[in-house]
């Protein structure tokens, strides 16, 4: 069995654990949050090695060094917020995190893992154009690229108002600026989602696409985790199952990332 | 029977040289990149169509192509990939 196949098999494996154990205690709030937060520390752990392996496979100065550092230096440090809210759960049951002195740690966390994911998805949806090849875009893909914007500003307008509310001590503005950051930066990655696509249906057929596929599919899980709410809604289940059962999205959303890396490392290296 | 006679566009087994480039990419990057790797840099930087490239030509457009390889694919990757294609365009 090739690395990639194995990288495939193991991702997916991953998201079906976590489904089928969310699954298996959903009528227990307590142990569906533990469940959560060993899928995130799996999948996070996944998505730090295969980014920072991809980042390896680069040499120094290269354009996708860059890219693929960016990458990984967010997905270690979602790592490092994983181990923070890990902590939250392990230690502190009873509390709301915004209460939490980890807020303060959780912000700076959250505010650099956003700015170099962010920065490194532009560079990744630049990298056709950087490379010297130019497609003009279609009348079909800017009214897709239209509508996918439209829905992550609308989304942070919705998630932004509720955010600002919170400002009555300084651990409530921590977090509330913890969520503003993050949602600001999912704001400007849902909106590169379609031009990462773009760049995999260019290359499709080729064994570099999968590499853009996969980050591209990462960033539509994590539009459909920050629609978690909506989409739970006409779901025929307690409104807490419903979101239980959407919130494992965000495990292939996390590992995606180190799959797209080993991907990338398994075709520079010629082993795929 | 008479062998097929190449021209300066093509090699001795009748394919072009840019075919000969493109279906070296394709696997790569994919025939609609290929293909438009082929046309973008055989235009820009040599001034002529895919198919009008000459076997002179062929060294200027490998040069051409790698800065896109070295982008998508980094140094090494795109110096083995045109290594196997002055490799196998050697002999023609």
């Amino acid at each position: 069995m090739t690395r990639t196949r194995m990288a495939i098999l193991a991702v997916a494996a991953l998201a079906a654990a976590h489904l089928a154990a969310v699954v298996a205690f959903l009528d227990n709030p307590a142990a569906v949050r533990q469940v959560h937060d060993a899928g995130g520390w799996a999948a996070s752990l996944f998505g730090a090695f295969g980014a920072v392996a991809a980042a390896r496979t680069f040499a120094r100065g290269e354009y996708l060094r860059k890219v693929w550092g960016l990458l990984a230096a967010g997905a270690v440090l979602l790592v490092a917020g994983q181990a923070l809210l890990s902590a939250w759960v392990h230690t502190s049951p009873g509390i709301v995190f915004g209460d939490s002195v980890l807020t303060y740690p959780r912000l700076v966390l959250v505010t650099a893992a956003n700015a170099a994911t962010t920065w490194g998805l532009f560079l990744l949806a630049y990298s056709y154009a950087h490379s010297g090849l130019n497609v003009p875009r279609t009348a079909a893909f800017n009214a897709l690229w239209a509508a996918v914007s439209a829905l992550a500003v609308l989304l942070m307008v919705v998630q932004l108002q509720k955010e600002s509310a919170d400002f009555d001590s300084p651990r409530h503005t921590a977090n509330a600026l913890t969520g503003m950051v993050s949602t600001l930066a999912d704001t400007a990655d849902l909106i590169m989602i379609a031009p990462v696509l773009r760049i995999a249906y260019l290359m499709r057929g080729g064994r570099l696409a999968g590499v853009w596929w996969v980050v591209g599919l990462s960033e539509v899980l994590w539009l459909v985790y920050d629609c978690r709410t909506w989409i739970a809604r006409p779901l025929p289940l307690e409104p807490a199952q419903a979101l239980a059962l959407i919130y494992v999205v965000r495990n292939p959303a996390l590992s995606f990332p180190g799959l797209a890396g080993i991907l990338h490392r398994e075709v520079v290296t010629g082993r795929s | 029977m008479v062998p097929r006679v190449a021209t300066t566009t093509t090699t001795p087994d009748g394919r072009t040289y840019s075919t000969v480039v493109e279906q070296r990419l394709t696997p790569l990057l994919g025939p609609f990149t290929a293909r438009m790797a082929l046309k973008t840099f055989s235009t820009s930087k040599l001034g002529r169509a895919p198919e009008e490239i000459s076997r002179a030509d062929v060294p200027a457009l490998l040069d051409a192509l790698r800065p896109m390889l070295n982008t998508l694919v980094g140094s090494a990757r795109a110096g083995a990939v045109l290594d196997e294609l002055k490799k196998e365009l050697a002999g023609t």
